[in-house]
């Protein structure tokens, strides 16, 4: 990649912008998240010709899903992501004052803002953080490994014995396949398993397909699956009043940012977190405190600064450590391996050319997000009046030619199949996906790493928990871990 | 909303019976593991992981059978919920999922367009758009993704054995 210029040539730009539609349209569906608008762009991207435009379509839909999320938690109380649960409070009670744009614009900017924020982040911290990996071993590795899931399952909102049932089924399906030692294992004599489950497919399944079967069960109860239209506005602000808005609040923005970054870069924490952990640290440090649920400009403007962030410090320990934060991410670091990004501490030097270019996209992401997002404010009464039907039979078929379009197989369509039944059942009894989704990533890297570790040691588990950077990685888990009351009362507390 | 889910969720026979099922099979199936011979000292072989992972699944699973019994005598969570089985939305998921089913079988024989064509129209009928609406949307719902993934990214779609051998033979004929 040689610089700026070349980002702006026709064969990047188009499909990062078409991309970038593609987010905001399914980010802003109600019902449709982010995680599923990247599941399903990842398919499309590995077939353009140029890697630097898929790249570009990736991080687009990455970053403009987010934001997008937002758009129906202000109008309708109902947030795309679970990244847009903090800023549904204040922003939908601006919105029942008629002030919805205003608040969108305000989301908008600080989407923007936090973006570039964690982004600058990640590109300062990244390279110096793979210097230092470069002293880890399979021990460090493997406690990473375990700090990752055991993080994401004791944020999960559904108590921590869920989020490890989550864990312990992801990495039992991770377990499908020949291992490092070329031991074949519950592969029922299909050459297809031998490279494990396609994670693709997988994670089309689970975010996209099981998402339809929900849909279904809805649409049965009554009332189950009404949208409200949009509440009407009763006034119209100039754009201009957003601006000077953040400008009035620009510290809470650069310090919700700055927080949402080191939350994003705890492995197994994701943006939801960051985004309540900066509302909590605004409202508590604001003057208008008090006013926080009632339509506070700075209740938008701390969470939408920290979720978009959080997204580009998740990528920290992803490209050097090759741990990811959340289920989005997950998907992001899967991509980048087939575009033979392999993350790890030398991921600068084996890939320099290709992280510069994935650093400068993101940069670039965060301007044309605000284009983007604007046309998805625009354009959200027309989404809303789509016919629901059609929407989750045109996200059915895409989850079919998307996991079909990977290898050209159709047993990856039955792979997709499969998950997206057992995300629908899982859900269903209250299981969260995004763990399973860490398991079956980190399964891998923590048994490979327990092993080799083992067999330095000559079978002695004791360098697991002596060596320096271990003890860290663990007091890191036990404190996380220990702090759980602490996220869930961030939540709560609302 | 996030901030409405319950802490802890009700406990379920059907996810305890589901996880221990899945562990059994993991422990009876991790025995077919062929262990190579040329592991090294200390390490714990490719049996080992798989196994603990499943006795994890294995506890999980009676862990949450225990505590659907203890709540089944408060009167709640009962084995077979017969009712939720004759609502229009358990009949919807159950109809949509053997569809798929169907759908992802036809894909071989009939090929991307017909089989999309078969299973989209009703389901798009069932929910809510009339007859021509749901035939209309879903042919344009084919020619759109036909067009990009065929057209613009060279995804070779699924033919359909059906209907290429139907088309061979009223060549020859």
């Amino acid at each position: 990649m040689e610089g700026f210029t070349d980002l702006l040539q026709p064969v990047v730009l188009i499909p990062w912008i078409l991309g970038m539609i593609f987010g905001v349209f399914v980010g802003a569906t109600p019902g449709l998240t982010a995680t599923m608008a990247v599941a399903l762009i990842v398919p499309m991207s590995y077939r353009l010709d140029d890697p630097v435009s898929g790249l570009a379509m990736i991080i687009g839909v990455s970053f403009t899903a987010i934001f997008a999320g937002d758009i129906p938690a202000t109008h309708l109380r109902i947030p795309g992501t679970p990244a847009s649960a903090a800023a549904t409070l204040d922003g939908h009670e601006l919105a029942k004052l008629g002030r919805a744009d205003h608040a969108l614009r305000l989301d908008l900017i600080c989407s923007a803002f936090g973006g570039l924020v964690g982004v600058l982040c990640l590109m300062l911290v990244a390279p110096q953080l793979a210097k230092f990996a470069l002293k880890f071993s399979s021990q460090e590795y493997f406690w990473l490994g375990v700090c990752g899931l055991s993080i994401s399952a004791a944020v999960s909102q559904t108590g921590a014995l869920r989020g490890a049932i989550a864990v312990a089924l992801g990495m039992a399906l991770s377990t499908i396949g020949v291992d490092d030692q070329g031991a074949v294992r519950f592969t029922f004599g299909s050459l297809d398993l031998y490279d494990g489950i396609q994670l693709i497919p997988a994670m089309i399944g689970l975010f996209g397909l099981s998402e339809v079967l929900r849909f279904a069960a809805r649409a049965g109860s009554p009332g189950g699956d009404d949208v409200r239209a949009p509440e009407a506005g009763r006034g119209r602000e100039a754009p201009r009043s957003a601006w000077t808005t953040v400008w009035a609040h620009k510290w809470t923005a650069f310090k919700s940012a700055i927080l949402g970054t080191i939350i994003g870069a705890l492995p197994g924490a994701g943006a939801d977190i960051a985004a309540w952990g900066a509302y909590g640290m605004a409202q508590r440090t604001s003057k208008n405190g008090n006013r926080f649920g009632r339509g506070a400009e700075e209740g938008v403007i701390a969470p939408t600064s920290a979720n978009n962030a959080a997204v580009g410090g998740a990528w920290i320990p992803a490209l050097v450590f090759g741990v990811p934060g959340d289920a989005v991410t997950a998907i992001v670091l899967g991509a980048f391996v087939v575009y033979e990004i392999v993350p790890g501490p030398q991921i600068f030097e084996r890939s320099g050319d290709k992280v510069s270019a994935i650093f400068q996209i993101a940069l670039v992401t965060q301007f044309l997000l605000l284009g983007a997002g604007y046309l998805g404010i625009k354009a959200f009464g027309w989404i809303l009046r789509l016919p629901r039907g059609a929407v989750m039979a045109a996200v059915t078929v895409f989850s079919v030619v998307g996991a079909y379009a990977m290898r050209d197989n159709v047993f990856d369509v039955w792979i997709m199949l499969a998950f997206g039944i057992l995300g629908f059942f899982l859900e269903a009894k209250k299981i969260p996906l995004a763990p399973l989704i860490l398991g079956l990533i980190l399964g891998p890297m923590i048994e490979e790493n327990l092993r080799a570790g083992l067999i330095k040691e000559s079978g002695s588990i004791v360098s697991f928990f002596t060596r320096p950077i271990c003890a860290v990685l663990i007091l890191t888990l036990v404190g996380a871990v220990g702090l759980k009351p602490l996220w869930g009362r961030f939540a709560r507390e609302r | 909303m996030e901030d409405e889910r319950p802490e802890h969720a009700a406990a379920s026979a059907a996810l305890g019976g589901f996880l221990m099922g899945l562990g059994v099979a993991g422990i009876i199936l991790a025995r077919g593991i062929e262990e190579l011979g040329f592991a090294r000292e200390g390490d714990p072989g490719s049996r080992a992981f798989p196994v603990a992972l499943s006795l994890l699944l294995v506890i999980a699973g009676v862990w949450e059978l225990v505590r659907w019994f203890g709540e089944r005598r408060d009167g709640a969570s009962p084995l077979f919920d017969f009712v939720a089985w004759k609502r229009p939305g358990t009949r919807n998921v159950i109809g949509l999922g053997a569809s798929l089913v169907v759908y992802v079988w036809l894909l071989g024989p009939l090929g991307f367009a017909s089989a999309t064509l078969l299973f989209c129209a009703p389901w798009m009928r069932r929910f809510g758009s009339g007859w021509v609406g749901a035939a209309a949307m879903t042919i344009a719902l084919v020619v759109g993704v036909e067009v990009l993934f065929a057209g613009v990214f060279q995804v070779r779609l699924p033919e359909g054995s059906t209907l290429l051998a139907i088309d061979r033979f009223m060549v020859n004929l």
